[in-house]
């Protein structure tokens, strides 16, 4: 009877822990078909809608960027940790600029979730950000994802006229050396 | 007598296994629960569970509270030197509260262009507030401990809720010493930036 006890014991908890690790690994993910028919709104400067190839006032789909590659990155103006990598990724964007192969053909577009226009501008001057950052504040970027969204997360898509979308990494947390995601991104470019 | 004890360490070890066993499921899906490792998530809460009867135009209560390096912070120290913004966040570690006052943090051109100074306040411990503003990056405002008696200035404004935390309240006091604003906000969401940026602006310097 006590062994029948055990084994029942046994076999629940392992049931619990399989059930917790598995909710806790949830693996974030992007479904790139639906990203790919969100609207935006524009960004709020000149200067971030020549770089995206966008004009006018309207809002606008990812499809619609002129580029093989987007680097998307879903931030927060209250992220903390947003805040501290934003140096970071300034500084990819440097490098991607500064890299003939990649620049014009690389674009960098942050999704600032829950964040209004005026959030969004004021992450973008903080910052001094020269790529285009545009504001999600009915969190959309959720929507077309399973598992949490964490800020910041990275997401690199590859453009395609046939295929469409896709997601070729997906990144969460602090990218660290940005050096090793710039070839993350040289990959993308190779697979496009 | 022998035969009994041993049954008896057969039991508790049942037990002891059981427990370490579900404690272990726990921590896994807590951890998944929450937006961070250390965040803890307390699930959708009733927007507000107060209610303040100040009102606009009423004499801010002046109080006194010690900030996390443990110098005492007193409102009516700004009387005719700066607009204070009392910002009343429920608790620390929590999701939204968590990004409310980095969120200031990066806006202090907006407040000082307004002559303005944040005062965040908690009705956690000191302990506490510094171990969580550690994660915020360098906050150039200073946040108070209202946790002993406990919660008695949120219960002066009006704003703490029946479980002990305050609500997520606004109030901003101008430098007469007269409240300007009160915006006792759903706490399950983040005030706007720019509602807080703009009624400054009313105010003026």
């Amino acid at each position: 009877m006590q062994r029948i006890v055990v084994l029942l014991a046994l076999t629940g908890c392992l049931l619990g822990l399989v059930q917790g690790v598995s909710l806790a690994a949830e693996k974030f993910q992007v479904d790139a078909a639906a990203l790919a028919k969100l609207a935006f709104e524009p960004p709020k400067t000149e200067q971030e809608k020549q770089y995206l190839g966008l004009s006018g006032t309207e809002k606008f789909t990812l499809p619609r960027i002129k580029a093989r590659v987007i680097v998307v990155e879903v931030f927060s103006m209250y992220c903390p940790i947003c805040q501290a990598e934003a140096e970071n990724v300034n500084e990819l964007h440097r490098l991607v600029e500064s890299d003939a192969a990649l620049k014009g053909k690389v674009k960098f577009l942050g999704v600032g979730a829950g964040n209004t226009p005026f959030e969004v501008n004021v992450f973008r001057e903080k910052f001094n950000v020269a790529f285009a950052l545009v504001p999600d504040d009915g969190f959309q970027f959720q929507k077309v994802s399973t598992g949490v969204l964490k800020t910041p997360t990275f997401v690199v898509l590859s453009t395609d006229r046939r295929k469409g979308l896709t997601v070729v990494e997906t990144h969460v947390g602090r990218l660290g050396d940005v050096t090793k995601y710039l070839k993350t991104i040289k990959k993308a470019m190779k697979g496009s | 007598m022998a035969e009994h004890g041993k049954r008896f360490a057969y039991r508790e070890i049942i037990v002891i296994v059981t427990g370490l066993c579900l404690l272990a499921g726990a921590w896994a899906q807590g951890r998944s629960a929450g937006l961070d490792k250390d965040i803890y998530d307390p699930g959708k809460m009733k927007p507000t569970a107060s209610q303040t009867k100040l009102k606009v135009g009423d004499a801010a209560p002046d109080f006194s509270l010690p900030d996390i390096s443990g110098n005492a912070v007193k409102l009516s120290e700004f009387r005719g030197k700066k607009n204070v913004i009392l910002s009343f966040i429920p608790a620390a570690w929590t999701p939204v509260c968590s990004q409310q006052w980095p969120g200031y943090n990066i806006a202090r051109a907006f407040f000082e262009e307004n002559d303005a100074v944040v005062l965040g306040i908690s009705v956690d411990n000191t302990p506490t507030l510094y171990a969580w503003t550690n994660q915020m990056g360098d906050l150039w405002f200073p946040v108070l401990s209202d946790f002993w008696p406990h919660g008695a200035v949120a219960q002066s404004y009006g704003v703490l809720r029946e479980d002990g935390v305050s609500e997520r309240a606004i109030f901003i006091v101008d430098k007469q010493g007269t409240i300007r604003y009160i915006d006792v906000h759903d706490i399950n969401t983040m005030p706007r930036l720019e509602d807080l940026i703009g009624e400054l602006k009313k105010i003026g310097k």
